[in-house]
């Protein structure tokens, strides 16, 4: 779970993020150390190597060059650059007008549908339905299903990642999940 | 605009090695530099485009303004003497008739209603002076406005802001923090965890002053952090070309329960 942040490393971060607004050199250490997962980030949307290089690229320019804005909340630097991520790759989507790709792994499905409450014995019948019920989702919609059940990242985390407060961010999972529930149920009829 | 998915049951391959093949930390910096490089060039390009803008379209104006008072000056002639003429056959016909059968009396005439006009030629002639000085103002306009974006490039290449800093520097100032800053024992059983962002001024002395708490954790770890603070090794001030200026500071002091 991403809940549980240790609050030394996270001093240490801070540290690292006082040292990079003097000196850019710094900003390595923290470029080695999320490199990997914000290009995961990316690729699961994207999938295509080379454009997720060039957006994670962009990602930690971005991130280097806005450093004086990065305010600490109590999230790991990581969370800036999922936020920064997710505005690079919307915008790479609205640009390029390519299809978005989204990863729906058993568990994730299986988190999904305990949250939805759905009966044991519909649950084989209803996880046919998912690529069609899924697609019906606006993107905004998708993504807070996506970083919440599929990636299990806290309300805290994505209301950051968001740009958006915690609440909202419970606020926007929930009705995304009502419109779920309301397109399962219409496909039973 | 509506979005399409591709809904996919297993993550995309891709193995730790072929990602860490694509780091490249060294062309992040390298776009950084050349990135806070290009805006300032692009600044000054773009100033001293308008300048030379503004130049073109001051001197188009100027030499439309000449043009016209040139033209207006020798139509309002023109028609004075034409006007002249038609009032002195009118007038004078036995003049007039001469005049046909002589040419040279035209001359006389023309010479006779300039003699009548030199006050209304002195005004033009002043109109003249007076444009002539206009445009020579709006010529001197162009070249302020030429002056003004190299001197300001100039005081762009002369600033130079060096932010406070700690005299021992900030991993030194990190660690009197660290060994300094000490959680409130009173508020052990209600396991406060948390961060108090502190904002101080530091003056042309290098002394903290105007500590403020921008976000609390309460009554006990924000005196904390004032004493502390207030206590901190001495700072360099922050400089504008050298010479010593107040700057704001904020800092987050992290308070935690050591298990």
């Amino acid at each position: 779970m991403h809940d549980t942040y240790d609050k030394t490393t996270l001093a240490k971060e801070q540290k690292v993020v006082e040292a990079s607004k003097k000196d850019p050199q710094a900003f390595g250490v923290l470029y080695d150390k999320y490199f990997k997962q914000v290009f995961r980030f990316i690729h699961g949307r994207v999938n295509d190597k080379d454009v997720t290089a060039d957006l994670t690229s962009q990602v930690f320019l971005k991130a280097l060059t806005n450093i004086h804005q990065f305010e600490y909340r109590g999230l790991p630097f990581a969370a800036w650059l999922f936020r920064i991520a997710v505005n690079e790759y919307t915008d790479y989507f609205r640009k390029a007008k390519k299809a978005r790709f989204v990863v729906l792994e058993g568990t994730a499905i299986n988190s999904l549908f305990t949250e939805m409450s759905f009966d044991e014995s519909e649950v084989e019948m209803l996880k046919k339905k998912i690529p069609n019920v899924m697609s019906k989702l606006k993107p905004h919609e998708l993504q807070v299903i996506e970083l919440r059940f599929f990636e299990s990242r806290s309300f805290k985390e994505i209301g950051y990642i968001l740009d958006i407060t915690e609440n909202n961010a419970k606020v926007k999972t929930y009705r995304a999940l009502d419109k779920l529930r309301k397109y399962f149920f219409k496909g039973k009829k | 605009m509506k979005q399409k998915y591709h809904i996919v049951d297993e993550e995309p391959k891709i193995s730790d090695e072929e990602i860490e093949a694509y780091k490249n930390f060294g062309e992040v910096l390298k776009k950084h530099k050349a990135g806070s490089a290009s805006v300032k060039g692009g600044n000054s390009i773009y100033r001293i485009g308008g300048a030379i803008l503004i130049v073109i379209l001051v001197s188009i104006l100027g030499y439309w303004m000449w043009n016209t008072t040139i033209d207006n000056e020798s139509i309002s002639e023109s028609t004075t003497i034409a006007s002249n003429e038609i009032k002195q056959k009118e007038t004078d016909p036995v003049q007039s008739i001469a005049s046909d059968k002589d040419s040279l009396s035209d001359q006389s005439v023309v010479e006779e209603e300039n003699e009548q006009m030199p006050e209304k030629d002195q005004e033009l002639s002043t109109q003249n002076e007076e444009k002539v000085s206009s445009v020579s103002q709006s010529s001197e306009d162009e070249i302020d406005e030429e002056d003004k974006p190299s001197s300001n490039s100039s005081d762009e290449v002369e600033y130079n802001y060096q932010e406070a800093e700690p005299v021992e520097g900030f991993p030194a100032l990190y660690s009197y923090f660290e060994a300094e800053l000490t959680y409130p024992i009173e508020a052990v059983q209600d396991s406060i965890e948390g961060v108090v962002l502190v904002e101080f001024l530091i003056d042309k002395k290098g002394q903290p002053s105007q500590i403020k708490i921008m976000q609390s954790l309460g009554g006990l770890f924000d005196k904390e952090s004032i004493r502390v603070i207030e206590g901190m090794p001495s700072w360099k001030p922050a400089t504008i070309n050298g010479i010593p200026v107040n700057s704001k500071m904020h800092i987050p002091l992290t308070f935690q329960i050591e298990e």
